[in-house]
């Protein structure tokens, strides 16, 4: 018999700014995480996410990204956290949908799929792997050098297997 | 809080549906043995869209773990691809054939160890009895170099107006590891 899932596990509206937005003790009873976020900076910036607090595994990620005049692509093998949504902008009008993949398991690193849109700036794919075989218990989501402005939103899922 | 299927949508760009329960887990299969095909059948018609979760690594020569997909079985050249697709080394490259044996969702770098390829296929209006079958999906593998790393963005079609009651997951001579997994939902419309 199927099973009802995609459930919602947290969502955070924010009414002032904040510098961290931190998902923690995050339920191990699903295989899959969906992350949906729809963030705005109080200074255009770059939006970062780590896990489980280390500071220590690289975080590997491959991406693309079109603006409707180029196509781009490259590869980070040298951060410690997933770079998420870049160049988040001081008004509403971008977001990103993640899915961190197997992500209670234990026997195999953890992998990241992203898709960001920006319509005043374009679309973004992204790969990433956590290179640690621990589950994600916590995701600690933060700007590189600015604070996340009031109305960002953001709402996690759980997807069952 | 209403269920909505917004993995589902990521990838068409189109707009999260609401109300409650329209998303339900099918049947997942997790390996106890290496295999190298993985298949799930007697599919129910019941859901309005199908989507495919997977987090695989393969076993066996680099150049055999090509990650192939086929509907119903059908062995023909029914079946056509589009694809963007990054290495991390340089502009992303485009490519595209039809008349193919498979859909292949990804290439040679498919994961090995603790390095999982990991995505999602959408398989839209599989219950259609009027329509040739479209999928799409967003698969990703990283590993420590452009050479062992591709992002996959896909789109193909299947040539054929039958209802999705099976599809396959295959690699030609590799096979997929103990421990990996395949789940299948159903998204209501």
């Amino acid at each position: 018999m199927a099973t009802v899932t995609y459930d919602p596990l947290a969502t955070i509206t924010l009414a002032t700014t904040q510098a961290t937005i931190t998902f923690s003790s995050i339920s191990q009873s699903y295989r899959d995480l969906v992350l949906v976020m729809s963030p705005i900076a109080t200074v255009a910036n770059d939006v970062r996410i780590r896990f489980n607090s280390d500071t220590t595994s690289v975080v590997n990620t491959v991406y693309m990204y079109g603006n409707g005049t180029s196509a781009t692509g490259g590869l980070d093998t040298t951060s410690t956290y997933f770079l998420g949504p870049d160049t988040v902008g001081t008004t509403a009008g971008q977001m990103a949908i993640l899915n961190f993949m197997d992500y209670s398991a234990t026997d195999k690193n953890k992998s990241v799929l992203m898709r960001y849109d920006k319509a005043s700036m374009g679309t973004r794919f992204v790969t990433g792997r956590w290179a640690s075989n621990s589950a994600i218990t916590q995701l600690v989501i933060y700007t590189s050098s600015s604070t996340f402005a009031a109305g960002t939103t953001m709402t996690l899922y759980g997807v069952a297997s | 809080m209403p269920r909505i299927p917004l993995g589902f949508w990521a990838a068409s760009g189109a707009g999260g549906t609401t109300g409650g329960a329209s998303y339900e887990l099918i049947s997942t299969t997790i390996l106890g043995a290496t295999t190298s095909t993985i298949t799930f059948s007697s599919i129910p018609s019941t859901y309005k869209h199908l989507q495919i979760r997977f987090a695989l690594v393969g076993s066996g020569a680099s150049a055999d773990r090509d990650v192939l997909f086929r509907l119903n079985g059908d062995t023909a050249s029914n079946y056509s691809v589009h694809s963007l697709t990054a290495s991390g080394a340089g502009a992303p490259s485009s490519g595209g054939n039809g008349s193919q044996l498979y859909i292949k969702l990804l290439g040679a770098v498919f994961g090995i160890q603790t390095i999982p390829t990991a995505g999602y296929i959408d398989v839209l209006d599989y219950a259609s009895t009027s329509k040739n079958k479209t999928i799409k999906t967003l698969i990703g593998q990283v590993q420590n170099s452009s050479s062992s790393s591709e992002l996959s963005l896909l789109s193909g079609s299947w040539m054929n107006t039958a209802t999705v009651t099976s599809f396959t997951l295959f690699m030609n001579t590799a096979t997929f590891s103990i421990g990996n997994r395949v789940s299948l939902y159903g998204i209501k419309g």
